[in-house]
């Protein structure tokens, strides 16, 4: 029975141990430890975090998408982690990246170097920097790393820390100390074509009022090509959590400004606070 | 004693200025952004001043040249508000120049209320943070808004937005016709 199990163990990488029942008799309980082949978790790993980022989410934001926690996507985008997915919880992720479970098992060539370009996440590191481009903001703020002024515009879009935020970023766009073939690239990059042309638009419409023609055409000729390379058929809600509520959904949707439904991105914001956002910046 | 942020440091110095210019008592409170500033319950916000005064109060400010940006005086009766948020307010020492200017903040739960009827992005967001900071409970929260609505002159909207909020918040369901506790009547 023991060489049968020394066997079998080598064979097919089955562990066994003994147990003794009531009666003291002796029996042989074979425990199967799934092993995954170490290709796949490094593949499994790699495509994990790279579909992630694909898709402009934090580690949070996916664990929160995939009803999962998140120091458990951090263990799976581990290249040394040990441990087996269940393939309802692949599934799950697969639906939060809008992916299928295979392309996370898909055996492709590792990416050379960085993905994306990196953009600010933290919050007071956000605030801390839109307080140095001139936003109305006061409360906390921590500047922890340096970022470009584009990385921190499509930084607020990305994550949208707050809608004070948000408020201020049309502001800053108007004044027109910005790349915006930068601004264009890092949107593309992130697929945040949508929130970017809405901001745009908004800011023209306020370097209109402002009367600064040089800018007014520049975010215009943005939006255009901007335009030109939408995303179509997307729900985008440029808030800190999508609503889950339907009612709390068309709630915001109605209280959407008509540029921001042209965009499809959906939020509670009013022009007039954009404005005054802009009419209060330094 | 903390620093204060920016703006409210701007009315601190306002007040100040405008201290030998008023030759009699004010009261001021606090509302919005400001409030919930000091409340601490938000973290970030724009720099208004929106403050509740009565139209006596406005005048003497305006005469003694206070009345300028950042603060914007705005009249009760368009808000969402307790018959007796003036009780509930609380006295802000940093602000404040005793005898003669006396500033007060409103309640973080009549501020929540005060939020209800215009119900924007960040009102959704900051009535979230300062129900969640101060550990409302429903109960309190729709005792203090039932009696609030019976003085507000929209409640079909606001009663929406309570329904959404609840909802949201305390992850129950309420009709607003049917769960709406009966308002108290003014102390």
């Amino acid at each position: 029975m023991t060489n049968r199990c020394e066997r079998a163990q080598k064979a097919a990488r089955i562990e066994p141990f003994s147990m003794s029942n009531r009666s003291g008799c002796k029996i042989f309980v074979i425990k199967y430890t799934l092993l995954m082949e170490p290709n796949l978790k490094t593949t499994l790993a790699r495509n994990l975090k790279a579909l992630r980022l694909k898709a402009g989410l934090s580690q949070s934001d996916l664990a929160r998408k995939a009803a999962t926690p998140q120091p458990r996507v951090a263990v799976m985008e581990s290249t040394e982690n040990t441990t087996l997915p269940r393939l309802e919880w692949l599934q799950r992720v697969a639906v939060a990246l809008g992916v299928s479970v295979s392309s996370l098992l898909a055996d492709e060539p590792r990416a050379k170097g960085q993905l994306f370009s990196t953009l600010p996440e933290n919050a007071d590191n956000l605030a801390a920097h839109l307080k140095e481009l001139g936003a109305p903001l006061s409360g906390r703020a921590k500047k922890n790393r340096s970022f470009s002024p584009e990385a921190v515009v499509l930084g607020v879009l990305r994550v949208v820390p707050s809608a004070r935020m948000v408020e201020c970023v049309p502001g800053l766009l108007a004044t027109g100390a910005m790349d915006y073939e930068k601004l264009f690239r890092l949107a593309k990059e992130r697929n945040l074509l949508n929130r970017l042309g809405f901001v745009v638009e908004v800011a023209a419409l306020l370097a209109e009022q402002k009367r600064l023609r040089g800018n007014v055409s520049a975010l215009r000729s943005l939006a255009k090509k901007l335009w030109k390379e939408k995303v179509t058929g997307t729900e985008d809600y440029l808030m800190a959590e999508k609503p889950v509520d339907p009612e709390l959904r068309d709630r915001v949707k109605k209280k959407t400004p008509e540029l921001g439904k042209k965009w499809g991105v959906y939020g509670a914001y009013s022009l007039e606070r954009f404005s005054e956002a802009f009419r209060r910046a330094a | 004693m903390k620093p204060l942020d920016e703006p409210l440091e701007t009315l601190r110095r306002l007040l100040q200025e405008a201290r030998p210019k008023i030759d009699r008592p004010i009261e001021i409170i606090l509302i919005g952004g400001a409030a919930a500033l000091l409340s601490q319950a938000v973290n970030r916000i724009t720099e208004d001043i929106d403050i509740l005064a009565s139209s006596k109060t406005v005048s003497i400010l305006q005469k003694a040249g206070a009345l300028k940006f950042p603060i914007q005086p705005v009249a009760d009766s368009f808000l969402c508000l307790h018959p007796d948020y003036r009780m509930a307010c609380s006295y802000v020492r940093e602000l404040s120049f005793p005898p003669k200017i006396r500033v007060y903040r409103l309640s973080p739960l009549d501020l929540a209320i005060s939020k209800l009827s215009r119900f924007q992005q960040v009102d959704i967001e900051d009535i979230e943070a300062i129900l969640k900071k101060e550990r409302t409970s429903k109960k309190k929260f729709l005792n203090r808004y039932a009696t609030a609505r019976a003085y507000y002159t929209n409640p079909r909207d606001t009663d929406f937005n309570v329904r959404l909020l609840v909802r949201k918040i305390y992850g129950v369901e309420f009709d607003p016709k049917t769960d709406l506790p009966k308002p108290k009547a003014k102390a």
